[in-house]
């Protein structure tokens, strides 16, 4: 049974990467979108940004008078954060003057990689939901992860280990605290 | 012979500066993460600073606000995987109001901090067994 284990890029939420979207802006641009481009608004959004700052930074990319080798990697780099900017934050408590918040596409990550670092075990999507305060001022957090388990390694002591890896995982690397944890195991491999 | 007044202020890039100095330094930091108006803004300040032969330190994603004489400040950060992020966060808030009160004698009022992306990648990881 096959297991998606790409990790590279980032994916938006239809599925594409973003660098597959900046690999074929030009192809779009000549009118050769393909089925999907031409109807997904993931990809739509990520175009215009791409080609925005794309047109922004010619001047700069054009000028050999300083090096600019960085500059698409700042390109993905910012459209990435923008995406991120835009979704749902999960705020961190915190002593100090001002606000503390993480956005839960970051949370998702760290949990999916606790996850994955479990032997038998490969993490696939992840959703974070902010769920209320502990008395103490922690912020619970809700989380539905989807995981493909090994077919020699499934047995239900594997996923009472694997919700205690994602607990701990929340507090010492997030400081958040998990409320609610929704294990789905979506497919086995290996079989 | 009476030495003149000289009243100084201070603007809100050189704040910015300043506290992005701060905040990358603090180590577990990956970098600060401008949006698409942060980059633009800065392809823009850099290709002006070419023609004038100047180069002014980096602020991309930083954003300061000047108010009644203290300042707020709001930094967007990408964290290394390795770093616990609520102690992390709390470190940069410490650094970059203490570096900018001490720099500029402005009063922070707040440092808010946004983590945008936790880098799950890097290294470290594996050297600390995480992985």
């Amino acid at each position: 049974m096959a297991v998606d284990q790409s990790r590279s890029g980032y994916q938006l939420d239809c599925g594409r990467s973003l660098e597959e979207v900046w690999a074929r802006l030009d192809e779009v641009q000549a009118g050769h979108a393909d089925e999907h481009e031409l109807g997904c608004a993931h990809c739509s959004t990520a175009r215009g940004s791409l080609l925005a700052l794309r047109e922004a930074t010619a001047e700069l990319r054009a000028d050999r008078t300083e090096p600019s080798l960085d500059l698409v990697d700042r390109i993905m780099s910012a459209v990435r954060a923008n995406v991120r900017r835009s979704g749902a934050m999960v705020e961190l408590r915190t002593d100090e003057p001002g606000r503390v918040e993480v956005s839960e596409q970051a949370v998702a990550a760290v949990l999916r990689y606790a996850a994955d670092a479990f032997d038998g075990v490969r993490a696939r999507r992840c959703r974070v939901r902010t769920a209320g305060r502990a008395p103490d001022g922690a912020t619970l957090i809700d989380v539905e992860l989807a995981v493909a388990v090994r077919y020699a390694a499934y047995e239900p002591a594997v996923l009472d280990r694997l919700r205690e890896r994602v607990q701990v995982a929340c507090t010492s690397r997030l400081g958040l605290r998990l409320n609610q944890l929704e294990l789905i195991v979506d497919d086995i491999y290996d079989v | 012979m009476n030495a003149a007044r000289v009243d100084w202020v201070v603007a809100e890039p050189v704040i910015a500066s300043i506290a992005a100095d701060a905040a990358s330094r603090t180590p577990g930091v990956l970098r600060l993460q401008p949006g698409l108006a942060g980059l633009v803004g800065s392809v823009g300040r850099m290709a002006r600073q070419r023609v004038r032969g100047l180069s002014s330190a980096p602020r991309e994603g930083v954003t300061v606000e000047l108010t009644d004489g203290a300042a707020d400040i709001h930094l967007y950060l990408t964290l290394a995987g390795f770093a616990p992020a609520q102690q992390l966060a709390a470190a940069v808030q410490r650094a970059v109001a203490g570096a900018v009160h001490e720099d500029t004698g402005v009063v922070v009022r707040s440092v808010a901090i946004t983590i945008i992306d936790i880098d799950t990648e890097d290294d470290e990881l594996d050297q600390q067994g995480v992985r």
